[in-house]
């Protein structure tokens, strides 16, 4: 602005083409933007599409109900896996929620803030371990005959359990911390100063503060592992029949899509069309069911401020979005 | 005030303080016997504390009157918060704090090495500048919670607990038919007045009061106010506040903290009228803090 034009003018006036042109710059990132905003969900779309398209039709009774019918033949089902599948991650949880759960209590409410740190980088490394490494470790010290004093011997339901459930420690650990240091430190002193005991408070206060987002957690570390199949080559190894026992190699879903899906059988290939379609249905209808059961219960809204967003959904939206990364990996 | 011998071994506080010790004290508030000079509830004597390097608190001695209450005021920075979370302990649980020096509840030293905190902290209650209720817990729930999660389980004796906390805190009225509602879904008055109710319920001698009203707007300030003149005949009030016009209203007696030292200490009206301090004096007329 060296010299004042005849027309009114001010400071940061543009003449009409450098305006468009500007609007126009505008106009074509903030489209690019909104392109990869879509790209990033196209895939859910694409994959269950084509999943329903490829699988829904060899859904049916006998495919939830029966065992694989005999090679060559038509028929028969993925029952054995389902449950096995079932009966893993139930197992990997009964490990790695209370490790996960009680550790980041731990980190919270008791630790000082070194080894909390050291801890929390640890997880954060192990959280970026591939799953076939633990595959690998688990089936080095678990599978292996000789390989550790704990080792079974040989493939093992147990062994595979034990593999997801070092998956879900560290995210469950993670987020859990998360969670217990959004719960204001205003409830920790009242009770405190009401005299109730260290770990009642941990307890029954802020570990129920924040009991919704230590669930979201929780199920996210389930989905997680429900899907893996790296950890459970080296581990369960699969059957195909029922397992008589933890100490013998299971079926699992996962792995049950990667054998029919390498064999040379045109049904086999149906069927694990039909099978990733399940496991698919089964990971989306957890987050589902999540979103659903955390959601702010409309009685429980706070009179004096309802439209502030509380501490619980602090809690929530942060694990949701911690989810959706771990989701992403 | 230092007419009582140091604290015998039995009358130091129990270690552990069993449930039905709630139960069975139904006259916790009840008047002292009737003395010349009633003893101190509380008795601070040379009290220094430090956060790391820092000496928030330096050499203050402090008798503060039982059944009264007692106002602690300052410029921000003064060491009046600090003072007032040592007399529960709860400043120990800041990382680098150290105290030393003596404070004396009723007679019992509440530093001595075998006391348990906890155990200190049930004797002192405290209500806090945010009002905190348990957002996970009935209002009925967040009155009990000090006594439930202490063990009380007897539900008839929870139940008179309640109502008379709620009484006591002036809140009964407007919740006693809401109080299986969620304490967090009261207004921010009244869930102060809750959290004065959670206080109560567990019977402490002194109640503690970290500028409780400062969130609050005029009227629910007023309601804690007339709360605190009706509370001192049960219990011993120690309340730290910025407004002045306040300590006026409330406070029997008023310390003013400067710089981390008592610089004086004297009935509210005596204090304000006629300070004997210079620093006293400009800070109550406003020329500093």
């Amino acid at each position: 602005m060296s010299a004042p034009s005849a027309s009114k003018s001010y400071p940061g006036q543009v003449s009409e083409g450098l305006r468009r042109w500007r609007k126009g710059k505008s106009a074509l990132v903030t489209f690019l933007c909104c392109i990869c905003a879509v790209i990033v969900v196209t895939p859910l779309a694409l994959v269950f599409g084509y999943l329903v398209f490829k699988g829904a039709g060899s859904l049916n009774w006998d495919f939830f109900t029966k065992l694989p019918a005999p090679v060559g033949e038509v028929g028969g089902g993925i029952v054995h896996a389902i449950v096995g599948s079932m009966i893993l991650v139930t197992l990997a949880a009964l490990i790695g929620v209370p490790v996960g759960v009680l550790g980041a209590l731990y980190l919270t409410e008791y630790s000082g803030p070194r080894f909390a740190s050291c801890v929390r980088l640890g997880a954060d490394i192990l959280n970026g371990v591939p799953s076939i490494v633990w595959g690998i470790v688990a089936y080095a010290i678990l599978v292996l005959p000789h390989g550790s004093p704990f080792s079974v011997g040989h493939f093992s339901a147990i062994a595979g359990a034990i593999a997801l459930a070092f998956i879900m420690i560290p995210l469950i650990l993670r987020t859990t911390e998360e969670v217990l240091l959004l719960v204001p430190n205003g409830y920790r002193e009242a009770a405190l100063a009401l005299g109730i005991a260290r770990w009642k408070i941990s307890a029954r206060i802020v570990a129920k503060t924040a009991l919704r987002g230590i669930l979201t957690g929780v199920l996210l570390a389930v989905a997680r592992v429900a899907g893996e199949t790296a950890p459970l080559l080296f581990t369960a190894l699969g059957n195909s029949g029922w397992s008589q026992s933890l100490k013998e190699p299971i079926a699992a879903l996962p792995l049950q899509i990667f054998t029919y899906a390498i064999s040379p059988y045109d049904d086999w290939h149906r069927q694990a069309w039909a099978a990733a379609l399940v496991l698919l249905l089964f990971v989306l209808g957890l987050n589902v069911s999540l979103r659903f059961f955390t959601r702010e219960r409309v009685s429980a809204q706070p009179k004096a401020d309802s439209d502030k967003p509380t501490a619980a959904d602090a809690v929530v939206a942060t694990v949701a979005t911690r989810g959706a990364a771990v989701q992403v990996q | 005030m230092n007419d009582q011998p140091a604290a015998l071994p039995e009358t130091s506080v129990k270690a552990t303080l069993p449930a039905s010790a709630y139960m069975n004290s139904p006259d916790r508030g009840a008047p002292p016997p009737a003395a010349s000079q009633p003893k101190p509830a509380i008795d601070a004597r040379n009290v220094n504390i430090f956060y790391g390097q820092k000496h928030a608190v330096i050499d203050v001695t402090l008798g503060i009157p039982t059944k009264s209450v007692t106002a602690i005021i300052g410029p921000s920075g003064c060491g009046k918060s600090t003072f007032l979370r040592c007399l529960n302990r709860l400043h120990e649980l800041i990382p680098g704090s150290r105290m030393n020096g003596t404070i004396l509840l009723n007679g019992d030293d509440l530093y001595a090495p075998t006391v348990d905190p906890t155990v200190v902290r049930r004797r002192v209650g405290m209500v806090f500048q945010k009002s905190n209720p348990f957002p996970t817990m009935s209002i009925a729930d967040n009155v009990t919670v000090g006594l439930r999660l202490n063990g009380v389980r007897d539900r008839a004796f929870l139940r008179e607990r309640t109502e008379d906390a709620l009484r006591k805190a002036a809140l009964w009225d407007e919740v006693k038919n809401d109080l299986g509602k969620p304490g967090i879904s009261l207004s921010g008055g009244q869930q102060q007045r809750l959290c004065i109710a959670r206080a109560v319920a567990v019977q402490p001698e002194v109640l503690l009061m970290d500028e409780p009203t400062s969130a609050l707007d005029p009227i629910a300030t007023v309601k804690v106010e007339e709360l605190m003149n009706e509370l001192k005949r049960n219990f011993t009030i120690v309340i730290v506040t910025h407004s002045m016009q306040q300590a006026t209203r409330v406070a029997d007696q008023t310390a003013f903290f400067y710089l981390g030292r008592l610089v004086e200490y004297a009935p509210t009206r005596e204090l304000f009228n006629n300070p004997k301090q210079k620093q006293t004096e400009a800070y109550i007329t406003g020329r500093f803090g």
